[in-house]
Parts: structure tokens; C-alpha cells; sequence
């Protein structure tokens, strides 16, 4: 097998690029889970577009009421200081248990979008926080919600992911990400939960967003009966713990072979309790 | 296609397939064996090198998104026939057991007292927690990697 490999020089080059190609070629940045794939299976497309050294879609910005992230931006990007500000301390967390330096050093956010995979850390914050996909094609952009793309409404082969970008709530927020795995660092996740809250004065939640690595079809998704659940209360022990009870509503339907359904049904509640819990204080804080 | 980069300051022109990894190149052609082939997979990180600056897993890495980059190997970390400080408080430390992980473990540690001279023990922990080794239990590396910082700050 021989891979062609094409150097844009710019994003139009790219798009005009994957307009010809299509489904014949693969976008490649971080390679973090391309190189593997390529070495491993026997890949259909015959082209690889390196993006890698498009410098100007690595970024993290702020624009009005809106937080924009370059589809290029690397994993260790995301400890951002004016993110954790504005109260989005969850993609620090991630930057800071994504895989070990060198991965979280190469990945990127756009590729950890386009792979959808379930041990994507990156994935339940992004739908925590109702994160919408920019694509781009040679004739068109458009904007995705990522749940979206999550559920089947996928990228076409002429387009490319150029960047997340989400709302900013309120004056009020607060995020959260956990994971657990079979090890202390550096692990791929089992299970992991991202929540988002924005709330008001009197701390009754205005905006509640929580994601799981895996969740009903065993695809990266919303809790949606517990954000349901959670949007115009104010946090008190007995309210999580209904939360934590409407969890099961969101469950995987069947087991999957990593996570049996037992252990989802556990450690889910358990993470979103103790999650929840230090949202509590935080907001007390 | 040509893939011109350099290499533990050298200049340096291959021969490179699409799907060749820089890891590959780097072993195979250019005959770096420092340069660590476990799993080519990310997950050991034992073929670790500094790419600008940057540490990377060179199995992730196609050879030809080096493409004039720097690259540097634990083959370039000293040219006097001396070793580095860092290699020295490896040594010291008994840091090195079988060896396998040495090669990255060290170039970690170069990258981070690059970046940060004096790192705190959680520092040195978390960059080097992508490189696997199955020997020494890693305190004696965290140590060998805090007393080269303190050697550091001396010279």
C-alpha cells in the first residue's frame, strides 16, 4: 500500500484538494490515531492531505458571546488561562490527562472529532457544553451541533472541520471532567463525564449540559434526562440524588464489550453524584 | 518523495515513502537505534523524540511532516563523547534498568527542563507519563530527573 501524500499551502488549496478527491483522501494533522489506522487496516482512500502546518487554524479565541477553537489546536493547546477564567477550567483538565505529553502534544481537537471514538476526552465536554462544528467545503460552510455529527449526520468527504465553537452563558459557570480507566496516568477512558452548569444569582441553574464518553448507542452523548432534569433547580443533596436517579433513563441499551452494562450503571452514577457534588461547593465557593 | 529535515543538528536528505514513519526513518535509514521501536501504537512512548522543541511519538509521525523540522534524538544530546548531565544523573540515580524506556525518559527530561528549569515533582510526573517502564518503578527517574535540574541550575 502507497499513500500519496498532498501539501496545501493554504486552507483554499485544501478545500479545492478534497473537492477532487473526496472520498480517495484523508486529512491529516496530529496522526494520533490516523498512523495507527494506516498501519493497521488496509485504508481506502490513497491520498493523505497534511494540514498539519496550517498554522492558522491553531488557535483558542474569544469572539462576542462566543468561544471559537481552531480545529488545529493541539490537546496540550486547551490549558488555555482565559478559558479557566471565563470558568471553563474543564479543557485544562482534559489537556492534563489526555494520554501522556507527547500525544496530548500532537493530537488535536478537530481530529478528536472527526474519530468520534468513545475514549475521546474531549467529546463529553464538547456536548456539555453544546459545542457546535464549523465545516467548511470548497463551495460552502456550515455550522453543526456536535451531537449532530455524533449521531450519524456526518462530515462529507469534500469537508473539512475548521473549528468547535460554543456559546457563552451568563455570567455564572462551571465545568467539570473525570474520567476513570484501568490505570492511574496516562489511560484511555472507560467512562468519563463532563458537566456544565450556568446559573444565576440565587443559584438556580440556568443551562445545564452533561456529557458521557458513552451513552445509549455507545457513542459519546448527553445525559439528556438529567440535564432535563436539573435546568431551573438549585443544587441541593436531594436533587442530585434524583439527578443521579434519572441517569438510567440515558443508559446504554445493550452492553457494550469494553463497559458491561452493570459496571455503566455504577460507576456512571457514582461520577455524576461526585461531580455534582463539587459543583456544589465550587458554586458555595 | 524528498524529505529534507535535521536531524541532531545535521542536515539531512531521504528518501521517504507516504506512509513511512518518522520512526522508521529515523531507525532504519538513518540508523538512529536510540531512537526506541516498541509498541507503534503511542502508547509506550519509547520512541519519543523533540521535534521543534516538541516532544513527540515519532510511530505517530509521518516522516514527511518533519519536513524541515529539528529533530533531535538521545544520539544528539551530546557531541563531545561526554555524557549529557541529564544521562549522568540517569546514571547516578540508577534510573536505567533494562534500558528500553532511557532513550525517551531522558529526551522527556531534556524537553520539560528546557521549558522549565527547576519543574515540581508533579511536573516531572506528568511529562513523562506517557513513557512506559516496566523496571525501576519511576521514582528513581523522577529523582535522576530532579537532580539533573539541580545540576542545571548550578552550572
Amino acid at each position: 500500500m502507497k499513500l500519496q501524500v498532498y501539501v496545501p499551502g493554504n486552507e483554499t488549496q485544501l478545500l479545492r484538494f478534497l473537492s477532487v478527491r473526496k472520498e480517495k483522501a484523508a486529512i491529516i494533522a496530529g496522526g494520533t490515531h490516523l498512523v495507527p489506522f494506516i498501519r493497521m487496516e488496509k485504508p481506502s482512500f490513497s491520498w493523505l492531505a497534511d494540514v498539519s502546518h496550517l498554522s492558522n487554524l491553531r488557535y483558542v479565541r474569544r469572539r462576542k458571546d462566543q468561544w471559537q477553537i481552531g480545529a488545529l489546536t493541539r490537546i496540550c493547546d486547551l490549558n488555555y488561562p482565559a478559558l479557566t477564567k471565563a470558568g471553563y477550567i474543564v479543557y485544562a483538565q482534559v489537556a492534563g490527562n489526555f494520554g501522556g505529553t507527547a500525544i496530548a502534544n500532537m493530537a488535536t481537537v478537530g481530529g478528536n472529532v472527526a474519530v468520534a471514538a468513545t475514549t475521546s476526552d474531549l467529546l463529553p465536554v464538547l456536548l456539555s457544553v453544546d459545542a457546535n462544528v464549523s465545516l467548511k467545503s470548497y463551495r460552502k460552510e456550515r455550522e453543526l451541533k456536535i451531537e449532530s455529527l455524533l449521531a450519524g449526520e456526518g462530515r462529507r468527504p469534500d469537508e473539512f472541520i475548521a473549528s468547535v465553537n460554543f456559546r457563552v452563558p451568563g455570567e455564572r459557570r462551571i465545568s467539570l471532567f473525570r474520567k476513570i480507566g484501568r490505570r492511574n496516568a496516562s489511560f484511555l477512558a472507560l467512562l468519563s463525564v463532563a458537566i456544565f452548569l450556568a446559573y444565576d444569582r440565587k443559584q438556580t441553574i440556568t443551562q445545564a449540559g452533561v456529557g458521557f464518553n458513552e451513552i445509549k448507542s455507545h457513542t459519546p452523548g448527553r445525559a439528556r434526562n438529567v440535564e432535563g432534569y436539573l435546568q431551573g433547580k438549585v443544587l441541593s443533596k436531594s436533587v442530585i440524588e434524583d439527578a443521579v436517579d434519572r441517569l438510567k433513563l440515558d443508559a446504554p441499551t445493550a452492553p457494550s464489550s469494553e463497559v458491561p452494562a452493570e459496571y455503566w450503571a455504577l460507576a456512571s452514577r457514582n461520577l455524576l453524584r461526585e461531580q455534582l457534588e463539587l459543583c456544589v461547593g465550587k458554586m458555595r465557593g | 518523495m524528498k524529505l529534507n529535515f535535521n536531524v541532531n543538528g545535521r542536515k539531512r536528505v531521504c528518501r521517504v515513502q507516504g506512509q513511512e514513519t518518522l520512526l522508521e526513518v529515523l531507525r532504519d535509514v538513518l540508523d538512529l537505534k536510540g531512537v526506541k521501536n516498541g509498541c507503534e501504537t503511542g502508547d509506550c512512548g519509547t520512541c519519543s523524540v523533540i521535534v521543534d522543541g516538541v516532544l513527540v511519538n515519532s510511530c505517530l509521525m509521518l516522516a514527511v511532516q518533519a519536513r524541515g523540522s529539528n529533530v533531535t534524538t538521545v544520539e544528539g544530546l551530546s557531541s563531545t563523547g561526554r555524557l549529557h548531565r541529564i544521562q549522568s544523573a540517569f546514571s547516578d540515580e540508577g534510573a536505567v534498568q533494562c534500558g528500553y524506556c532511557t532513550p525517551a525518559m531522558v529526551l522527556a527530561a531534556k524537553n520539560l527542563l528546557d521549558i522549565r528549569r527547576d519543574p515540581t515533582e508533579d511536573e516531572i510526573r506528568q511529562h513523562v507519563s506517557g513513557i512506559l517502564c516496566r523496571c525501576t518503578g519511576y521514582n528513581s527517574i523522577i529523582r535522576a530527573v530532579k537532580a539533573a535540574s539541580k545540576s542545571g541550575r548550578k552550572a
